[in-house]
Formats: C-alpha cells, structure tokens, sequence
C-alpha cells in the first residue's frame, strides 16, 4: 500500500518525490506509448487498406447530421443523389492526384465542373470540404461554425446532397477529404415539390459569391457556361464506423491521460512541497506542470480540423 | 518568463496552425528547447543534480513521442 502511495504522492521512502514523476517513470510511459502504437498497428493491418481506418466519419451521418441541423433552423432537408454522390468523389479524387487543397484545381478545374461532368443539370450548386477531422459531428460543426460554410449547409435553395470520403496523400500528408455537394436540379418545382412539401418555399435565388473564408456561393440559371457556383472547403478526416478502434484517437485519448496525470501529480507536488517546506536543490515543477498543463490543451485542438 | 513566452507562443501557433508537418516540427523545436532549457540549469546552477536533466530529457522525449505518434496516426 505504501509503495503504491509512494509511486503516486511525495513520501519520505521516495526521498519526497513521487515515482511516477521520476525520470524512469518517464521513460515507462514513452515505453508505453511506443509499445502502444505498435499494437495498435498490428491488429489494424487486416483494415488498413479501408478508407478512414483511424477516422470516424461516414457519408451517410454528414447527410443526416447536416439535415439535423437543417430541420432544426426550419430549412427543408436535402435528399441524397447518387451523381452528386460521384462528383463529390470526382472531386475528392482529384484533389489527390493533383495534389492541391483549393476550390479550384491548378488546370482550372471549377467545382461546379465535377457536377456538370456527371450529366447533373443544376440551378444552383454549392460545396463544402473539410479534412482532418475525428468525427462526422466535428466535421458539421465546424462547417456550422463558419458563417460561409454555414449559409451553404443551411441555404434553403439546395434540394439535393452528395458526400464522398476518401483518403490519401496531401501535400506529403497522409490524411481524408469529405467532400459535400449541394445542388438544385435545373427542373427546381418539381424536384423541390417532391424533397419538402411544406413549410419552406422552394426558390433558386443567386447565393452570395466568395468570402474570406474560402466559401463561394453562386446559382446558375441560364446556361452551363458560367454558372455561379458556391463551394465551401473545410478540413476533416473519415470515418469507417464499422471500425471498432480508431487508432488516433486511442494514441490521443493516452496521450491526454499521461499528460494529465503529470499535471496532477506535479500539482500535488507542489502542493506538498510547500506545505511541508521541504528546500529542493532544484525543483522546475511550475515548469514542467506549464508545458504539460499546455500540452493537454494542444492535444485536446489538435485534429480538431481546419476551414479554408 | 522567456521559457513562458515561448510556451504560449507555441500553444498561439499550434492552435492556428492546421498543417500537421508544421504542427510537429513546432513541436520538436520546442521539446529541443524544454530540454536545453533544463541543461542550462543544470550547469548554470549546480552540477551536482544530473537527474534534472535526466527529467527534462524524459519530458522533451515524451512530448516529442507524442507528437510524433499523434501525426502517424492522423
């Protein structure tokens, strides 16, 4: 009982430190961590070849948390549509090959090219995409938490949704794109009628052009030519629910526990320290309970994803 | 207050910066200096208690760890 005590809280058979912020305590969790990443990619080889084997998001909880928030801010829901499902994939596709993270592709692709190419006729279009995220929830959240991206998600024009997931090198990063696309057939009434009935009128009206923040809004109502587009980017992961470990968030999730024990224990010691006026040589607990305690916080944004 | 200024000027970047090649390679700089930080301690004010850099060693390898194991499994 005591050894363990003395593992965890300053005693005088630990010399008044505790154990488990010794050096070799240290070492154990780097041991830990190391021992812990190889398991994880041990039994992870079988799935590795899945798309978002260390992500949590799937197309199918995009459409239905992006209609959640839809319904919730009286906007009719948008009903999913198999050849915007291909374009958002034409276009996660092509963000890999050509290696570019942009609305628009370096030989000038348009996002609204990727539509029309499916043989979709729209009115109005729109996309968001996002990368590096944990969870379909993070994803929508941060696209909600854009006022750009927002006004995609929550436009009233849009009737019809395709989302991809894919994953891939970036940039010389491994990580996943979600692409979502919005869009309204060219035949708006009828495809409106049929999507939402009630409450919330259908109408095709011209969406904001660019903002700072990356998102481009436009409708086309006339021809193919140059069609006003809107296009949101955000940065997420993927998800393959069926997955039962997410490798990334097991690492974090251990990371966050270690670094969080270290701040405890360090606080502890502190708190031991001065009340029992015991003089140390050299003690950099504040020190090391900072860079921890920040640490913990920088672990806690980290993967959060990001919104062009 | 140097080593606090660097601290927050780290977590400032991390918190901003999406790119995960630079969110890492901030990191080791930073766990570099936590363990010269510690180094200079030890020979600027006594020489007799090597285990405080041991300490600081173990801290910045943890943190390097940790990064380095969090930007593998994104």
């Amino acid at each position: 009982m005591t050894k363990s005590l003395a593992f965890f809280l300053p005693h005088h058979s630990n010399n008044h430190k505790a154990h488990a912020i010794k050096a070799p305590a240290i070492f154990s969790y780097i041991i830990f961590l190391i021992l812990l990443q190889i398991s994880l990619r041990v039994f992870s080889i079988p799935g590795s070849h899945i798309l978002g084997v260390s992500t949590s998001i799937s197309t199918s909880d995009i459409i239905n948390l992006t209609n959640e928030r839809r319904i919730s801010q009286g906007v009719r829901p948008v009903m999913e549509n198999a050849l915007l499902n291909a374009a958002a994939a034409a276009k996660a596709k092509d963000m890999l090959t050509q290696n570019y993270w942009a609305h628009f592709a370096p030989d000038g692709k348009t996002p609204w090219g990727f539509i029309s190419q499916t043989g979709y006729k729209y009115s109005v279009a729109g996309e968001n995409l996002a990368r590096d995220f944990d969870s379909s929830s993070a994803v929508v959240v941060a696209w909600m938490n854009s006022p750009s991206h927002k006004q995609n998600l929550l436009d009233n024009s849009f009737t019809e949704i395709g989302v991809a997931v894919t994953e891939g090198n970036l940039n010389g990063v491994n990580g996943s794109l979600v692409v979502q696309m919005f869009a309204t057939p060219a035949n708006l009434p009828s495809a409106a009628e049929e999507v939402k009935p009630a409450e919330v009128p259908a109408e095709v009206s011209a969406i904001p052009s660019s903002t700072a923040s990356g998102a481009l809004a436009a409708s086309s109502n006339d021809s193919a030519q140059t069609p006003p587009q809107t296009s949101n980017v955000s940065d997420g992961s993927q998800v393959d629910s069926n997955y039962p470990l997410n490798p990334y968030m097991i690492i974090k999730v251990a990371s966050l526990a270690i670094s969080s024990l270290l701040v405890l224990l360090i606080l502890i010691d502190i708190f031991y320290i001065r009340r029992n006026r015991i003089n140390r040589a050299l003690h950099h607990s504040f020190a090391h309970m900072f860079v921890f305690s920040l640490f913990a916080v920088v672990i806690v944004l980290i993967g959060s994803g990001s919104i062009l | 207050m140097l080593f606090f200024a660097m601290g927050l000027t780290f977590g400032s970047i991390f918190a901003f910066q999406a790119n995960p090649v630079t969110q890492f390679f901030i990191t080791v700089v930073f766990a570099i200096f936590y363990f010269f930080w510690g180094v200079i301690h030890y020979f600027a004010l006594t020489k007799r208690h090597p285990h405080i850099m041991l300490e600081y060693l173990g801290l910045s390898f943890l943190i390097v760890v940790i990064a380095y194991l969090m930007f593998i499994s994104r």
